[in-house]
């Protein structure tokens, strides 16, 4: 019986401590098992108080109790085992640093940890949590050492492609890096392939083409685009974060070839894929391309303009094709390091409602000096300390939310 | 304590008896009792002469405790409550957020019945604490250490990536 188990521990302040707790005696545990049968016992509570249980019931275990400390007690070994409900309970508390360490623990422990139901709650109770980690990206071999770019990140998942291969000669790697699982994706045989790359789609020169992959199959799929020009589109490599994950959808934000750099049209890959124009034509004379972030940003899909005035546009789809302009808001100018005021660039968003910063001209540079800051509109509020110091050479900056996710089926 | 309970003031309360494991009978207020879903549940099926429950998981020592919770947590709710209706300011909520912080401090062996009482009894917030608290207590743990403290047979599957 788990009752002999009980360890006893004194240290020196240990009896100090049970003095100025009187009345605390009733609430330690019992050290010993009672191997008679108890007689039925009845307590009135009127007659008297809870701490005086025990002591009617036990007088000789008072001393015994007084030698119990229960405030640290590292050495006292659970004797008995917690069930697998209530142990992934106490589990999800956990961030996913110790739950890394704890797959170590034991079979069971890995398996509640890989469990699929228990990742999904895990990344919605980790979602939305600041935090900071900087991860090393080990594909050197696969991508006979040429510079890696993230291309996209959803669902604790990051998508890699090396950085000036717009010709796909290199494959395209989908790597979890928490569990450290890596898959390379099948290699896409284009004729005269141009520019971009991203998760799932790409573009050819002639004309916007877009192939897609399901986790399992060998080859890519077609996609029919349901633009009426698709030559007069293009997604550009150029800038960063040109799309967004929101809501299971990935949405890329499409620049017209002759459009001067204005952007009009959104990328829509939910079950069907949608392109969506922008019923507001103030929208496309306001971002310019590679000038703005598109973010999903609390409830909204949201462009961010890295202009001055950093205006947020709340973007809201009708499912008839068209966006439609939500709500504006402006950002606070603030002063950035030097003293100069407000050249900030979006990087990404962070949690719900607050917007991680950068250095504005990092996006030209890769700038040795990056630092970033961390932004919520709701209160025009800015933490400046939020990463201290300045970011490595070369880091990529983005919004990841951990998870243990699998890519083997 | 403040709670004590004075018998020539209170009027004669409705009260429910609670059976531990070993064999020990507990009177306790209504209302008290109800703070478990589990006795809520079961509540209305019983005759008002005939409510004892027998709580076949939980030790009497055990019981004590969670009694002495649910009373607390009835306690304060009125006074919160009283506090919120003569629009007086009061702490009651922080007060007892550091009693449960208190409540709570125990040894393991202890802290798991709690938990599996609370689990076995469905009283929520209960379960809640105990839950955090195991969670703060093993955080930032190795595996090891967590072996030794859970009594869990290392059979890992040896993980490459979980040393690092």
């Amino acid at each position: 019986m788990s009752w002999n188990n009980s360890m006893e521990r004194r240290d020196d302040n240990g009896m100090e401590y049970l003095d100025t707790q009187a009345g605390r005696h009733s609430m330690l545990t019992g050290v010993e098992y009672y191997h008679r049968r108890p007689k039925r016992y009845s307590k009135r509570k009127a007659e008297t108080e809870y701490s005086d249980y025990r002591h009617r019931r036990h007088h000789h275990r008072r001393e015994k109790i007084a030698k119990t400390n229960y405030d640290n007690d590292n050495n006292t070994v659970l004797s008995v085992e917690i069930p697998s409900e209530i142990m992934s309970n106490i589990l999800l508390r956990l961030p996913i640093k110790s739950l890394v360490r704890f797959l170590a623990v034991s079979k069971n422990w890995y398996n509640l940890i890989r469990d699929s139901d228990f990742i999904d709650l895990a990344y919605k109770q980790h979602q939305g949590k600041d935090g900071w980690v900087a991860i090393k990206i080990p594909f050197k071999k696969e991508l006979h050492g040429e510079q890696l770019k993230i291309a996209a990140t959803c669902n604790g998942l990051l998508c890699l492609v090396s950085k000036y291969d717009f010709r796909l000669k290199h494959p395209i790697i989908i790597y979890n890096p928490i569990t450290k699982e890596t898959l390379t994706l099948p290699k896409l045989d284009l004729i005269e392939t141009e520019t971009e790359d991203s998760e799932n789609t790409r573009t050819t020169k002639g004309a916007l083409e877009s192939f897609i992959i399901t986790l399992g199959q060998t080859s890519w799929r077609k996609l029919h685009l349901p633009c009426e020009n698709e030559c007069e589109f293009t997604v550009s490599s150029w800038h960063n974060r040109n799309s967004a994950f929101f809501n299971g959808v990935i949405y890329w934000i499409l620049e017209r070839k002759r459009g001067y750099g204005f952007i009009n049209h959104i990328l829509a890959f939910d079950e069907n894929c949608r392109v969506i124009m922008f019923n507001d034509t103030s929208i496309s004379t306001s971002f310019y391309y590679g000038r703005c972030t598109l973010v999903g940003f609390g409830e909204y899909l949201a462009l961010i303009g890295n202009n001055e005035q950093m205006p947020i546009w709340r973007l809201v789809d009708d499912n008839r094709g068209t966006w439609i302009h939500h709500s504006t808001q402006q950002m606070f100018p603030f002063k950035n390091f030097n003293g100069d005021s407000s050249t900030y660039n979006v990087v990404d968003k962070m949690g719900d409602d607050s917007l991680l910063l950068s250095d504005y001209y990092h996006y030209f540079f890769d700038h040795p000096k990056q630092h970033l800051v961390l932004y919520h509109p709701k209160t025009g509020s800015l933490h400046i300390d939020f990463v201290s110091g300045v970011i490595p050479r070369s880091f990529d900056v983005l919004s990841f939310v951990p998870s243990f996710v699998s890519l083997n089926i | 304590m403040k709670d004590s309970f004075n018998p020539s003031i209170e009027p004669p309360k409705k009260t429910v008896t609670l059976v531990s494991s070993d064999g020990y009978d507990f009177e306790v207020e209504e209302e008290v009792a109800l703070e478990s879903q589990v006795i809520k549940d079961g509540f209305e099926d019983k005759a008002v002469d005939d409510r004892e429950y027998l709580l076949f998981n939980v030790h009497s020592d055990t019981l004590e405790l969670i009694i002495k919770y649910c009373e607390k947590h009835v306690s304060s709710r009125k006074s919160i409550s009283a506090a919120a209706a003569s629009s007086s300011s009061s702490n009651g909520e922080e007060a007892l957020k550091e009693w449960d912080e208190h409540f709570i401090s125990v040894d393991t062996n202890t802290l798991y019945d709690i938990l599996m009482a609370a689990d076995y009894l469905n009283i929520k917030s209960l379960l809640d604490l105990a839950i955090q608290k195991v969670a703060d207590t093993i955080h930032g743990r190795s595996p090891e250490q967590i072996r030794k403290k859970f009594n869990i047979e290392n059979d890992s599957i040896i993980d490459p990536w979980a040393s690092e």
